[in-house]
């Protein structure tokens, strides 16, 4: 609901919000690639504590949007696939952290 | 839009697994590695003087760069690489590299007197811990304190001190190795 401080800024903020990001995985997954070069699936997996079937959906979900890109890399000769955050991504998640920013900053209503 | 105490919860969620995916970074090799370079090299200093100086020009960079390719193949090994945090490890300790060499004009024409040249290194090497558990690795605070010990003990002790204090740096470092060693193995449980 757009607070009575600002409702211009508020209904500007909540229209700045990516559904995608909504998922907590899916949420940390950019936030997580947006401080590397590259992150596996399994290290993701390791992390985030998901099942294989459910990090692959939320994954696939992102790479869909074209947020999330994926390449597979061989290390110690086994095939191992690598994720990384897209310029497209990288500014959707920028627009969703700065509109929670805005939303989280603005007093109850 | 999602219920406030959702995306709360949310928020909490994504920077408890920041801190996690950042709470292991350098592998316990690479302590290791250091913790067996400072027991020789300072070894060194109270039995075969005349040799330290070679061994730190060869120890340190090799010392250096096997600790770049050693961390940055345990990134890949991890599943996570950082050229951003690679270049900052990099530069941190590159830094200390061209304060030591930057101290060489100075010893050389005379303006340090030969004896303290060891001192100061060592100095030099406590800020560059304590800077590096600051902005790199919290643990690391650690090793600075016992080097910080060692340099007050070779300060104001006199006769053969290296040697012990070398060993005090080394248990240090060792004992960081263990706990990196240990965490890795959690993490990847």
């Amino acid at each position: 609901m757009p607070s009575p401080s600002n409702p211009e800024l508020s209904r500007a903020a909540l229209n700045g919000l990516d559904k995608i990001f909504e998922h907590r995985v899916r949420l940390a997954v950019c936030v997580l690639l947006s401080r590397s070069d590259g992150i596996t699936f399994r290290h993701f997996k390791d992390l985030l504590e998901e099942t294989d079937g459910n990090l692959g959906a939320q994954l696939r979900r992102l790479e869909d949007k074209g947020y999330v890109s994926a390449s597979k890399r061989f290390v110690r000769r086994k095939p191992v696939t690598w994720y990384r955050l897209t310029p497209a991504g990288r500014r959707a998640l920028r627009a969703h952290v700065e509109a929670l920013d805005v939303l989280l900053r603005e007093p109850a209503g | 839009m999602s219920d406030p105490k959702q995306t709360a919860g949310d928020l909490a969620y994504v920077r408890a697994k920041l801190e996690q995916a950042e709470g292991h970074d350098a592998p316990g090799m690479i302590y290791f590695l250091w913790a067996v370079i400072v027991l020789v090299g300072f070894a060194i200093v109270d039995f075969a003087a005349q040799y330290t100086a070679w061994f730190w020009m060869i120890a340190g960079p090799v010392g250096g760069i096997t600790s770049f390719v050693l961390g940055w193949r345990h990134a890949v090994d991890r599943g996570a690489v950082s050229r951003d945090k690679a270049l900052r490890h990099g530069l941190h300790w590159g830094g200390l590299l061209v304060a030591v060499i930057a101290l060489l004009p100075l010893l050389v024409t005379g303006r340090i007197a030969p004896e303290s040249f060891p001192q100061i290194v060592l100095l030099l090497i406590v800020m560059s811990y304590f800077y590096a558990g600051v902005h790199l690795d919290r643990a690391l605070i650690w090793v600075a304190i016992a080097l910080s010990i060692g340099f007050l003990v070779v300060v104001f002790v006199a006769g053969p001190v290296w040697t012990a204090v070398g060993a005090l740096i080394a248990a240090s470092l060792g004992a960081v190795g263990f706990t990196r060693v240990r965490a890795a193995r959690a993490f990847a449980k």
